[in-house]
């Protein structure tokens, strides 16, 4: 399965291991995601490490899911954004809805 | 097979058969996953969203019959082929299976060849069908008038505006442009990109479209100078409220010129930046406003950039610097303004749209938009 679920404490954290996560994988990780959500699930970390591109897709769906994170006052940090996405994020001022950390141990840390 | 990877849900509780299938098929190129009974389908089927279904009749919890049913009564899933695959060979069995509305029935007893053989043939003929379903809607959005990319560019006093517009494998897209004379003086040109592809991204850029139009008319009942900001301001209000595109995100640049003057009016929303060419020189002009319908305030801002004549302005989507050379790597922001440094006196759209197409080997992997406005 190309998306990845593991819970540390009551974070659960979302991985896509996906070189490229693309239209083709984004209705299962908006199912999971959704799904989790709708379970009671308010603290998630999505770990984008292994991807080395994100097409539009599966960044709609990563919007989604944080609105949908939001308006159950959840969390969501996002870790493991390559240079070539970070910079994507920063073009499009994606950074500022997103926080995007560089490991996991301290997206963990600062959740409050 | 073709170069999509075709995704399959096989449904059989015998281990041994389902390895054997799951085998052949992935040898031949067919993405698989595999459900013991009819409830682990059900499950895959919502998760997978494969183009094709395989499942096996007798099996425990639910069966094949019941699976199909569960499927029938599920609009999204419905229309997805399905094939009984089983060793129930009788006429009644068979009769039986086609009334649950099933594309194809193949015994067990059919060697692992004939069993690949129906189902790519019967993958090929929905291909087939749903490339006459994709050229009838062109037609029809053809004929509605429903274009999310005009043919032409109009002409307007003191500007040269031009275009280069690929939607992604031939299949109208997200992307959409607009051109609105708003009066004798002044002209709106409009550059979205919705966030997704093809079709689903395409209806929603009609309608996009349609709200950023209204927007503009609306605004000119105001009776004063129009600003990009307060078309941007109007358009996230009314899209943000609307509940049935609440999923449904967007980036725009918005661009208002006037007929001979020096100074543009942009704003953008979560967009690629602009890039303003002037005397050799590229400068990024980046916008801060995030995505329309987001938020109900989008902290949208004019920005006004100056002209010198032979000056020009470039409004993109993402789908050029995206877009990855046969090396792998991408034609990021930086490349693409080295390509505008390096054009020299020659047409600027022309140009960009050969070099990043030599670089790519033609190959996109989303709708690709680039417009110039250049001050003469």
């Amino acid at each position: 399965m190309p998306i990845l679920m593991e819970e540390m404490n009551d974070v659960l954290i979302i991985i896509a291991d996906l070189k490229r996560a693309t239209i083709t994988d984004t209705n299962i990780f908006k199912y999971k995601v959704l799904t989790e959500i709708n379970k009671g699930r308010t603290k998630f970390i999505f770990n984008l490490g292994a991807c080395e591109f994100i097409d539009s897709t599966l960044l709609s769906a990563l919007v989604t899911s944080y609105k949908r994170i939001v308006e159950k006052k959840g969390q969501l940090k996002l870790v493991g954004v390559n240079p070539v996405g970070r910079s994507m994020f920063e073009l499009t001022s994606l950074s500022k809805i997103f926080e995007i950390y560089d490991n996991l141990e301290k997206a963990l840390m600062d959740f409050s | 097979m073709a170069e999509k990877q075709y995704k399959i849900v096989l449904v059989e509780d015998d281990q041994n058969i389902a390895r054997l299938i799951k085998y052949n098929l992935e040898k031949s190129g067919f993405e698989v996953q595999h459900g013991i009974n009819g409830a682990v389908g059900m499950e895959l089927v919502r998760s997978f969203k494969p183009d094709l279904i395989v499942s096996d009749i007798m099996m425990p919890i639910v069966n094949g019959h019941t699976f199909r049913k569960m499927l029938l009564a599920e609009q999204e899933f419905a229309s997805i082929p399905f094939v009984f695959l089983t060793a129930k060979g009788e006429e009644s069995d068979i009769l039986e299976g086609y009334e649950l509305e099933i594309q194809e029935y193949i015994i067990k007893s059919s060697s692992p060849k004939v069993i690949l053989a129906k189902i790519q043939s019967l993958i090929k003929s929905n291909e087939a069908i749903k490339t006459r379903g994709e050229s009838e809607i062109k037609k029809a959005a053809a004929s509605m008038g429903a274009k999310v990319v005009p043919d032409v560019v109009p002409k307007f006093e003191g500007f040269e505006i031009t275009q280069f517009h690929q939607p992604f494998d031939d299949v109208p897209g997200g992307d959409f442009l607009d051109y609105v004379i708003v009066n004798d003086n002044s002209m709106v040109v409009v550059v979205g990109d919705i966030m997704g592809k093809k079709w689903g991204a395409w209806y929603f850029a009609v309608a996009y479209a349609g709200y950023v139009r209204s927007a503009i008319r609306f605004a000119l009942n105001d009776e004063k100078d129009i600003t990009a900001k307060e078309i941007m301001q109007r358009v996230n209000e009314s899209v943000y409220e609307d509940e049935r595109i609440s999923d449904i995100f967007v980036t725009l640049s918005i661009v208002v010129i006037h007929k001979n003057k020096d100074k543009i009016n942009y704003c953008g929303a979560g967009d690629i930046p602009l890039l303003h060419f002037s005397n050799g020189e590229v400068e990024v002009v980046k916008s801060d406003g995030t995505l329309l319908g987001f938020q109900k305030d989008g902290k949208y801002k004019d920005i006004y950039i100056n002209l010198r004549h032979d000056d020009e302005v470039f409004v993109l989507t993402d789908g050029i610097i995206e877009s990855r050379d046969t090396r792998g790597n991408f034609i990021d922001n930086q490349r693409l303004i080295n390509i505008i440094k390096a054009k020299g006196n020659i047409n600027s759209i022309k140009f960009i749209e050969e070099s990043v197409k030599e670089l790519t080997n033609d190959k996109f992997e989303d709708d690709t938009t680039i417009i110039s406005i250049k001050r003469i």
